[in-house]
Parts: C-alpha cells; structure tokens; sequence
C-alpha cells in the first residue's frame, strides 16, 4: 500500500502542502487556479487526509463559533453557509480520508520562535495587529489596509510581516525537505506544517453532516451557533476592526464562493437604469405616436366623394336618357315643328334638343319680332331664357341673331 | 422602484409623451372622430351609388323591353345601315363619344370599338322625315342637333350605364 497522503491546505491563500509518508514532498501555490486543485486531488489515486487551515472570521461577522478551535482572546467564528461548502468541496473526493480543520492563527502564533511579540499579518485583503503574550493570543485588530494600520495604531512599528518569526533554521532542521526554500516560502508553510502536529485541530465529520440537517431542516443547529450581530457603524476614525467590510474569504471557485459584492450592489442600479430608459422610450413613443397620428391625419375624402357624385350624376343623367329615349324624339319633332309653326316673321337657323331642354337658334329683322316669338313659345312652353347672337349680314338685309331656350 | 410606482411612472410618461405631440391629445381624437364620420360618409356615398346603378340597370332593361324595333339599340353598324338606307338621309360619319366628359367625340366608331355612345353626323333632306327615322328605330337618344338646312347630329347610347 503506497504511504498515506496528507493534505494542508490553506483555504485563505490557497497554499497547499503534500506530504507523503515522513516527508513532505511538495508545496504549490493553487491562489490563481482552483481548479487545478481540483485535478489533483483525485488523482492522487490514494486515501489521503485533509487539513484545512482556516482564519477565523472576526468576532460579529459570522454565525457560527466553534470552540473546539477557539484559543483565548478569539472565538472560532465561521460563516456556516461559507464552512458547509467548502467541506463538501473536499469530501466529495472519493478517495478522502479525514477532513480536520485547524485554526491558522493558532498554528501562527505556535510556529514562532518566540513566545511575546507583535506581527502584523495579512488577513484576506485587510491586515491583521496579532498581539502575543506567552503565546497567548492578547490582542486582534483588523485594519482595512495596511495605510489605515500605519495611519492609526503603526506609527514606528516596524514588525512587518512574520519572516522574521520562523525559527528558519530549527525549521529547515527538522523538516530536511524545506532546507532549499526561502525564508518567505517557509513562513507562508510554517502554520501548515504546524497543523500536523497540533492537538487544536477538529474531525469535520460529524460538523459537515450537522451542517447539511441544518440546511435541510432550515433549523440552526446545537449552541454553537450565535446569532449574527448587526455589523456595527465603523467611524471614520476607528480604523480597528471594520465589520462593514466583510473578511475577506478564500478563493474557492464559483461554485462556493459568494457573489461577489460589487455585482450585488450593480444589480439595483441597473435596474433602475432600465426603468429610467423604459420612461425615456414610452415618452418617446408617445410623441412619435402624435407625430405619426398628426401626419396622418384626418382622411381626405373630398376627392373620392366627388369623384362618386360624378358617377351617379353620370348614371343618374344616362338613366334619365333611357326613361325617356321613346318619347325623345318625337317630342324633338313636336317642338321644332311649334317653333317653324310660328306666324312671327323669323328665321330657324337650328334647333337643339338635350335633356328636357330644347335651344331654338333663329333670326328676324325687328327685336319686336323675337319678342313676340319668344311670347309665342311661352304659350305652351316654359321659356328659359333667351340671348342675343349680334346682327348678321344676309342677302345685304341686317337680321338679329337669338337662341331662345325653353323646355 | 416597486413595480406600482414603475407603472404609474410608465403611463404618466406615455401620457405626456401623447400630450408634448404637436397635434396633441385632443387633435387626435378629433381626427379620430372625422375619420369615423368620413367613414360613414364614404358608406352613405357608396350605398348612394349602388342603388343608382340598381335603378339604371332597371331603366335599361325597361327601354329593351318596350322596344320593338328589330334591330338592337347598340348594334350601331346594322343601326347606320338601316338609316342611311332612307331616303333623304346621308350617313356622314359615326363617332364613338364619351359621356363622362360631355360627350366629346373620341374617335371614329369601328367594329372593334366598344363605345357607350356614339354620334351620328347626317345630312338630311328633311329634318322631320330623318327625326321620324330616328324615332322608328327606337334609340336611345342624349341629344340632337339640327342646324338648318340640312345638318342633324344624334348622340344616343349603345352600351348601357356602367
């Protein structure tokens, strides 16, 4: 059977550490890429146990406090929802053995060569104040940034960093594997080695399967879960701890992370955006709507009703023509044959007949003769009128010209 | 935003979209409302056509029925055959006219054409022995012009109403 794998990981900074048998045989930096870790894992292709070492949350930004991983001066507290993924990330791996979750500060503070002293660590993307005090955790401060630190409480400290912490030498003495990594490379490793060797460091089995009931169940589950405290109001000046900035959490890919902040806050704004460019085009529609509307206008049916008048008119006036068309003639003949009847001296020149309308064109010599032909017609017809033509010149005797229109 | 307020927001820019319009609210719905009374208008008219149409083609069927003249009123080759075999009566020419414009002349009449009228242009020996002439044949006559002493125009219609 090929020696047992044990597996550190860092679940902040995605540091991880193999080691097989006595000897650990590698370290990998996994920060930029998941799912490599992912990839490797399974195909270790042997039983392997797993350490998680995790920061703790800062006392108010989580709901769950373990204390089996608890040390003096700051609880275990983790986001549940966060700590339940990230368990289930792990033992979905077939070949797992134990998953054991260690408290990275504990480790930290175990892997210093001295017992008393200051560090200021990073912490996610804030900073961390570690005060120590015979290894006993004395003071935790959370800084938004390291300018906020040197601003505030950092003036003249000049302890950055936790190289100089490691006993390097010790270190590389006992671990014979690490005597080739830098001084930054085994500070970064140290709380992992540490997680092998430390009695704080708890079996999630039984944690992982009170989680998932938890969430089926929607119930919080025994006295280790607090209630989350609303995040207090960070005052400009108090650059100490800053719960309204959440801690930062590792990078374990999509499928456990939380979404991410700014994208959350964007959503809202979006929406609004959209509503306030749906008013905009509504206004817009509307006016284009009028717009339309005013061009088109009212119908214009002036052309089209004369132009059907017209027709009845004409069908009208060609039916008439057919009501009459037997008796036309004759009633042409009858008052042409009146007007040549006529004892007034007058001469027909031509003779018209439309409608109902007859038009008489004649000549005479006297105005006292149209008149009296005019007189004549009107006693058995309705004269409509009669105009005069001018004079004329025939056969060297000067006549007067009149159409005479009666009916 | 809540949804409620997004929809009151939404109407009240609809509706100052419709009342920034040059034309404004109150145009369109008067446009609106002549339209509809065009409409009616347009339906009144087009009822009015239809029932003139209805009485010509009554008219005409009357005049065909009352005839009795062998040859048919529009067969306006056998009807200058028969009166200019009269005696006294000359045929000088026959015009397809228009009735919708005044019965102009629109070109001579041949066997290929299909006039609603058409024209008769005599010469007549006696005015009343060719009105006589006419009257036997039975046609529909618009119009007839004498011009003394022996020049007679007839129009009468060969092809109907419509």
């Amino acid at each position: 059977m090929a020696d047992k794998y044990c597996i550190f990981v860092d679940v902040d900074s995605l540091n991880v550490l193999y080691k097989c048998g006595d000897k650990f045989v590698a370290a990998l930096s996994y920060s930029t890429s998941l799912d490599r870790l992912g990839e490797t894992l399974p195909a270790l292709g042997a039983g392997f146990d797993i350490y998680l070492c995790m920061k703790p949350r800062a006392p108010g930004e989580g709901d769950l406090v373990i204390d089996e991983l608890s040390i003096t001066g700051l609880p275990f507290t983790v986001d549940s929802e966060e700590l339940y993924h990230l368990l289930r990330y792990f033992r979905d791996y077939q070949s797992f053995g134990e998953v054991y979750l260690c408290n990275w500060v504990n480790n930290y503070i175990q892997s210093a060569r001295v017992q008393t002293f200051k560090s200021v660590v990073y912490y996610g993307d804030r900073v961390a104040l570690i005060g120590v005090k015979d290894s006993i955790l004395e003071e935790f401060k959370l800084y938004p940034s390291q300018r906020e630190f040197e601003e505030t409480d950092g003036r003249g400290y000049t302890g950055y960093g936790d190289v100089g912490l490691i006993d390097i030498d010790g270190f590389k003495a006992q671990y014979p594997e690490f005597s080739t990594g830098s001084k930054p490379q085994l500070a970064a490793v140290a709380p992992l080695v540490h997680s092998y060797r430390t009695s704080l460091r708890m079996d999630t089995g039984d944690l992982f399967e009170k989680l998932k009931k938890s969430r089926m169940s929607g119930e919080k589950f025994s006295s280790t879960f607090v209630e989350r405290e609303p995040k207090p109001v960070i005052k400009p000046e108090d650059p100490g701890i800053t719960p309204t900035t959440p801690l930062p959490e590792p990078e374990l890919g999509p499928e456990l992370s939380e979404p991410v902040e700014p994208v959350r806050k964007l959503v809202p704004v979006i929406t609004k955006l959209l509503m306030a460019t749906t008013c905009i085009l509504a206004i817009a529609f509307g006016v284009c709507a009028g717009i339309v509307a005013k061009d088109i206008g009212p119908a214009d049916n002036t052309s089209y009703f004369n132009q059907v008048q017209s027709r009845i008119a004409e069908i009208q006036e060609m039916a008439s023509v057919y009501q009459q068309a037997l008796t036309f003639t004759s009633g042409t003949s009858t008052a042409l044959r009146y007007c040549q009847d006529s004892e007034v001296a007058i001469t027909i020149l031509g003779f018209e007949h439309f409608d109902d309308q007859y038009i008489v064109r004649y000549s005479c010599v006297s105005e006292d003769d149209c008149q009296q032909f005019v007189n004549y017609v009107s006693n058995n017809y309705l004269v409509v009128g009669y105009n005069s033509l001018g004079v004329a010149e025939v056969e060297g005797q000067t006549v007067l010209q009149y159409t005479l229109t009666f009916s | 935003m809540n949804k409620t307020i997004f929809t009151l927001a939404l109407s009240a820019a609809l509706l100052a979209g419709l009342l920034l319009t040059p034309y404004g609210v109150q145009g369109v719905l008067d446009i609106k409302s002549a339209n509809e009374q065009a409409a009616e208008s347009r339906d009144a008219m087009s009822s009015n056509l239809q029932l003139a149409q209805n009485q010509a083609v009554s008219d005409v069927q009357a005049f065909v029925d009352n005839r009795t003249f062998g040859v048919a009123y529009d067969d306006v080759t056998k009807l200058a055959s028969v009166l200019g075999s009269v005696s006294g009566i000359e045929i000088l020419n026959v015009y397809d006219v228009d009735p919708s414009q005044g019965y102009i002349d629109i070109g001579y009449n041949t066997e290929n054409s299909k006039p609603k009228a058409v024209r008769f242009e005599l010469s007549v020996v006696d005015p009343y022995v060719a009105l006589n002439a006419i009257e036997t044949l039975q046609l529909a006559v618009v119009s007839i012009e004498y011009n003394a002493p022996d020049a007679m125009d007839v129009i009468f219609l060969v092809g109907g109403v419509i």
